[in-house]
């Protein structure tokens, strides 16, 4: 056995601090003198570094409102599907409606349209407005997942609404979770909205390369100047991780 | 023991049985098996923390649902532990589950330098935080069952015996194991700092 497959054997004991005294001698000497082995060590120890956060304080609450539900309603649905499961009752209603809607109309003579269509359009009106109300909602909540599904609601309202826009953006700039801000990206950026500058002002306010490089690829091939700027400064900063600089490069040459 | 485990479901708890905090893990358990709720409590107050951590540090972007589901798990199949057993190593092996059964529902997962990100520092720490920012994605960048395995024995103050029991393994595997991690974790960072080292 060579004295670095010693050392290997022993550095995870040590690491539980449960090293006999000769043995423990012998490795602090052993990764004096071993550079690579004392990279292990190093290593080891700088993990220590990383910390996380702090659960929620209202968590406790929550397991006794979770326990307080009916055992089968709390199995089946958890909490963070609860959004998809009220999407999923309005979906099946609305299919229904439509089904019903088309036998009506296959099975008898056709009905005079203007009232109908009037009555439709105030009807879809209010689904429009009781789903931005329902976003908005959604956005403000404490739960990541549920913010997640306000960011995907969203997509039912028009691009055009200015509320729901300035909510999906400050989710955006400020939201303390990087999926969120992807998904908002997404939701901004869809098709038929002209989203680059929105896009632009909200990268400065990333520190995610992640993130950063969803934005990278949402204005690749803009030609707005703004925008290219931007790239173009992404790509020459070394303040930004090489896979950034990278993808603004690429970005760049779209 | 049993016999004051029997006055719980009495309902004389405060006269007959010690107060919770007083209680070793076993018999926490054993009193929530007798049907003492209160129990239930007193394991979430011990274990929360450590179980939305793990989660967290397994990049899981629900965490706080996640650490939730195990205590609910606790309730529903105490019944299944088996006095003697080590509670912190059977809570854990809940907690794989619940991530198991999670991740076969939805993969939302939370990035790795956000998972670490190191709070506003002066600027003469900001190398050290560029150096853990980059630590955090060699983590993120490792096999799965290896970074589990290094956020268990480094963060999760499980001894090897109780990580190999978890994994399956014998203790002298889990210490091979964590040395060939570290090992990878190395590489990994010396990738993506283009040459560095720790």
């Amino acid at each position: 056995m060579t004295a670095c497959e010693r050392a290997a054997a022993l550095l995870p004991e040590s690491w539980r601090g449960a090293l006999p005294a000769p043995d423990s001698n012998w490795l602090a000497a052993h990764l004096a003198a071993c550079s690579d082995c004392a990279a292990d060590e190093a290593a080891w120890r700088a993990l220590g570094a990383l910390t996380v956060g702090e659960p929620a304080p209202g968590l406790r609450a929550r397991l006794g409102a979770a326990l307080a539900a009916p055992p089968a309603r709390a199995a089946v649905w958890p909490r963070w599907r609860l959004p998809l499961a009220a999407a999923a009752s309005v979906l099946l209603v609305a299919l229904g409606l439509a089904a019903g809607w088309w036998w009506r109309g296959a099975s008898l003579p056709a009905a005079p349209a203007a009232p109908d269509t009037s009555a439709q359009i105030a009807s879809l009106r209010r689904e429009v407005e009781t789903t931005q109300r329902a976003v908005l909602s959604l956005l403000r909540q404490s739960s990541p997942s549920t913010r997640l599904q306000g960011v995907v609601d969203s997509t039912n309202v028009p691009s055009d609404d200015g509320a729901v826009r300035q909510a999906l953006l400050e989710v955006l700039e400020n939201d303390p979770n990087p999926n969120v801000r992807l998904a908002a990206i997404d939701a901004l950026a869809r098709p038929g909205a002209d989203a680059s500058g929105a896009l632009v002002e909200a990268f400065h306010y990333q520190s995610s390369p992640l993130v950063q490089i969803a934005l990278m690829d949402h204005l690749a091939g803009s030609g707005a100047a703004p925008a290219r700027a931007l790239m173009h400064t992404v790509s020459q900063s070394r303040a930004f991780v090489p896979e950034v600089r990278q993808r603004a490069a690429w970005a760049l040459r779209q | 023991m049993a016999g004051a485990i029997e006055g719980s479901v009495e309902g004389t708890i405060t006269r007959e049985i010690p107060p919770m905090e007083g209680l070793d893990d076993d018999l926490c358990l054993r009193r929530l098996q007798a049907g003492d709720s209160a129990a239930l409590g007193e394991l979430f107050e011990r274990y929360h923390r450590a179980l939305f951590q793990f989660f967290t540090r397994l990049g899981e972007a629900h965490a706080d649902d996640l650490a939730q589901e195990v205590f609910v798990r606790v309730l529903k199949y105490g019944h299944s532990y088996r006095p003697g057993t080590r509670v912190r190593t059977w809570l854990y092996t809940i907690a794989r589950n619940v991530r198991h059964t999670h991740r076969h529902r939805q993969r939302a997962e939370v990035a790795w330098d956000e998972v670490y990100a190191p709070s506003y520092s002066p600027p003469d720490e900001a190398d050290a935080n560029q150096q853990r920012r980059y630590l955090a994605l060699a983590l993120g960048r490792l096999p799965e069952d290896k970074r589990e395995l290094l956020v268990l024995c480094r963060y999760q103050e499980l001894d090897y015996a109780e990580v190999a029991t978890l994994l399956g393994c014998s203790v002298g595997a889990v210490k091979v194991r964590v040395h060939r991690a570290v090992r990878e974790l190395r590489q990994q960072y010396f990738e993506l700092t283009q040459g560095g080292s720790l």
